[in-house]
């Protein structure tokens, strides 16, 4: 190996701004609870969000044992199906892979990536979960209420949202709707955080350019999603005050219950317009942190550096900015003008010319890569296939045309579980597999995550690839039950119970998976501090778990990127960020 | 930005970093950028609700606001506690501790004043209409005014503690970081109220508005 030169005074020069003064908490509910650390507050909204998503989870149960077994579970009535799909949609969307892409690994990984001691605003941090915490707790009290939570479907349509007869339209809607616009404060709280941290509190020789994708990822996320929540929270705020003060925002003159409503003049359609200007970049508030972590994963593990990172990192960019122009592709059905469809099936199209670029170029970073089929490894290739495959129907329903007769029915679910709940999920467990080691210095337990993989990677499948066709068929999504129905054969309600009992597994092997996380932090062998041979500063800090601070007395210094991985000449196939330039002295680089 | 397009990352320096390259080394205030950052959100939101307000002044059997004279009154007061703070920053920055935080006390009472202002023209408004709020320009009047009057509140809680740290504390350049922050948002919701009275609240501004809003 050649020699390495350490006098890293002789390239840096001092910083100019002082050392951010940290707080340091007294009392245990200081250091646990109301904690100022990002890294506890990202174990905080990582077990938040989980807790939620179980629930989420187990409503996904529900809908599924009722299209398998309709009428034979007596506690499934229509009114609760239609509060489950709805509950389960905006859960998983929001409360789960939102938080816990941007609270959890934004919170756990930017300090720690970008060399920072901490976030730029920590009280701020500190409220920031306190406020999302509030805002699950509000939507949990939904399913609690007379006439319980809403069962207007996660879109939330009005006029129907509010109508009697829906279910929830009582006090259930309202309650999500606040819950929504608590759900946004807080995550502006923490956004402002996030942006702010990465511009201003890298480390000296982190420049922008240097930075992992993770963390190009979750920032340019962030930045849609405090541009995309603003739409989201003035349609709640619409919304709430056409039931509580009788506006007329979304609803029209209307008869309901064979009375005439109160309102008039009201556009249902602004409402759409208002949902999906958040909805479809919600799309990559989701993706973009997947994209940028599965880079690093699959770099790491395949020991080779990421195909095209400038082209990665212009891709996030990209894709983040088309995802403000493609929004009305959800609403082909609702009567627009032609050439404003064939707008948006253009710009959706073209969407898809970075995107699929990035699947190149991971596909490329594998190519001759020495690659180990560790658990963030397996999981990260899974992703690629269920991206892949989610993708190209997405091309399906990006063209008006096509989308037309296969709105409304299970290819959009089956779609849209494909490539933003299932890839996704697949990140989100090979990044906790990921970084488990350093966020609790134990090592997981290598039979369960395998145990977890395989179950989840096939039994995923096998729940939403069959459901391709049942769209195909015409199946329609939120229906209590379709049995009877003259155009499908019987084998479409074979297919619906073979689905559940793959839903019914892989919702088994969740548990497995959170008892093993569990377990393992109590009981798991010891891990080194960067057992993967990574090279990002996270890795290379002075203590695994890193303490509060993350770095030891001084904040590391960057000499390259996150991706020197089999450098040619070079004894280990890793060099950390922070290790100096081969021995160069200033004089003889000038 | 430029070493954003041109920047080679693969390649590992050779020699000392310049401070241009180094993040630690950027000496901006946080504050200040969140706060731009914050705006930037806040410039979204109040453009959303404007293009919704368009969008709905198309329909055939759109009703104008009744008109509420007081709102002219409201913006002066909101003209003139943007202008104290102007002052307050001028004198902090020529260290004038008493002037700026008479005027910053001058730029809270101001402010109140709107506010209290603002739910008068509410009263009438609701007067006005009999309590029926299902015209929806009606709806929007509330909305708009209440949304801008939740941010002017919100302002009202950095300002109580910018008054308080500048009688408490003797550091000039905090002192007028705090006042420079307060002024900028300041001046920043007074671009918004011009911006939605004068479109929205003063009459049969149908026209300009539909051309903001790229409908003709």
């Amino acid at each position: 190996m050649e020699h390495i030169a350490h006098d890293e005074t002789s390239f840096v020069r001092p910083a100019e701004v002082g050392e951010m003064e940290l707080y340091h908490a007294k009392t245990w509910l200081g250091k646990y609870v109301f904690s100022q650390d990002a890294k506890t507050i990202a174990i905080q909204y990582a077990a938040t969000a989980i807790a939620i998503g179980m629930v989420a989870l187990v409503l996904s149960w529900v809908m599924r044992l009722q299209l398998a077994w309709p009428n034979t579970f007596t506690f499934i009535d229509p009114a609760y199906y239609l509060q489950a799909v709805t509950m389960h949609g905006m859960i998983m969307v929001v409360y789960l892979l939102t938080a816990l892409f941007l609270g959890g690994f934004g919170n756990y990984l930017i300090p720690l990536m970008v060399g920072a001691r901490d976030m730029v605003f920590p009280w701020l941090n500190m409220i920031s979960f306190w406020v999302y915490f509030t805002a699950v707790v509000l939507l949990a009290a939904s399913f609690f209420v007379g006439g319980g939570s809403t069962g207007a479907g996660w879109t939330l349509y009005p006029p129907q949202a509010i109508l009697p007869g829906t279910p929830g339209s009582e006090t259930g809607i309202l309650l999500m709707l606040a819950s929504l616009a608590v759900f946004i404060i807080g995550f502006t709280m923490g956004g402002l955080n996030y942006v702010v941290t990465i511009l201003q509190a890298r480390t000296r020789g982190m420049t922008l350019m240097r930075m992992p994708l993770t963390v190009w990822g979750i920032f340019v996320a962030t930045v849609l999603a405090l541009f995309a929540f603003p739409a989201l929270f003035v349609s709640a705020i619409m919304m709430s005050l056409d039931v509580l003060l009788g506006t007329s925002f979304f609803m029209p003159a209307i008869m309901t219950m064979g009375n005439e409503a109160d309102h008039v003049g009201g556009n249902p359609l602004l409402f759409q317009h208002l949902f999906w200007f958040f909805g479809h970049p919600e799309v990559y508030i989701v993706a973009l942190p997947a994209f940028g972590i599965v880079s690093d994963l699959i770099s790491i593990h395949a020991r080779k550096n990421i195909f095209g990172y400038r082209m990665m990192v212009w891709a996030i960019i990209i894709i983040g900015a088309l995802s403000f122009v493609v929004w009305a592709h959800h609403m082909y059905v609702s009567g627009m003008n032609p050439y404003f469809g064939f707008f948006f099936a253009t710009t959706t199209l073209i969407i898809a010319v970075p995107t699929a670029l990035k699947v190149y170029n991971w596909v490329l970073t594998l190519w001759q890569g020495n690659i180990h089929l560790t658990i963030p490894m397996l999981f990260s290739i899974a992703f690629l296939l269920f991206f892949i495959n989610g993708g190209m129907t997405g091309l399906f329903l990006g063209n008006a045309s096509v989308s037309m007769p296969l709105s409304d029915t299970l290819f959009v679910v089956a779609h849209f579980h494909m490539v933003m709940a299932v890839a996704p999920v697949m990140v989100v467990c090979g990044a906790i597999y990921h970084w488990y080691p350093k966020i609790t210095g134990r090592w997981y337990h290598e039979g369960m995550a395998r145990f977890h993989f395989w179950v989840t990677f096939v039994g995923s499948y096998l729940v939403f690839l069959p459901m391709h066709y049942l769209g195909i068929m015409g199946v329609p999504r939120r229906y209590f039950e379709i049995t009877g129905t003259t155009f499908l054969p019987d084998s479409a309600q074979t297919v619906n119970a073979s689905i559940t009992i793959a839903a019914l597994v892989v919702g088994f092997a969740q548990l497995v998976f959170i008892y093993n996380l569990i377990f393992s932090a109590m009981k798991g062998k010891k891990a080194p501090g960067n057992p993967w041979n990574a090279t990002s500063l996270e890795w290379q800090t002075e203590h695994t778990p890193p303490q509060h601070g993350n770095f030891g007395k001084e904040l590391p210094c960057v000499y390259r990127w996150a991706y020197d991985f089999s450098v040619p000449g070079v004894e280990d196939d890793f060099i950390p960020q922070n290790v100096p330039p081969r021995t160069t002295t200033p004089e003889a680089a000038s | 930005m430029s070493n954003i397009f041109t920047e080679q990352p693969w390649i590992a320096d050779a020699g000392p970093l310049t401070p241009a390259l180094s993040g630690a080394q950027i000496s901006v205030n946080a504050r200040r950028s969140a706060l731009k950052m914050l705006l930037s959100v806040v410039s979204v939101f109040f453009l959303l609700m404007i293009v919704a307000y368009g969008g709905r002044m198309l329909y055939q059997d759109w009703r104008p606001t009744p008109q509420i004279n007081l709102l002219w009154g409201n913006t002066g007061v909101l003209l003139l506690s943007s202008l104290c703070l102007q002052a307050a920053l001028l004198w902090a920055r020529a260290g004038k501790t008493d002037w700026v935080r008479g005027a910053l006390i001058g730029a809270g009472i101001l402010t109140v004043l709107f506010l209290v202002g603002q739910v008068a023209a509410w009263q009438q408004l609701t007067s006005m209409v009999l309590g029926d709020f299902s015209n929806p320009s009606v709806g929007f009047f509330f909305m708009i005014t209440g949304i801008h009057g939740l941010h002017m509140a919100g302002g009202m809680v950095a300002l109580m503690r910018a008054i308080k740290r500048a009688f408490t504390q003797s550091d000039v350049q905090s002192m007028e970081h705090n006042v420079s922050n307060c002024a900028l948002y300041w001046h920043y919701l007074l671009g918004v109220w011009l911006l939605v009275f004068g479109l929205l609240f003063t009459g049969d501004n149908f026209e300009v508005l539909l051309k903001i809003c790229g409908f003709i």
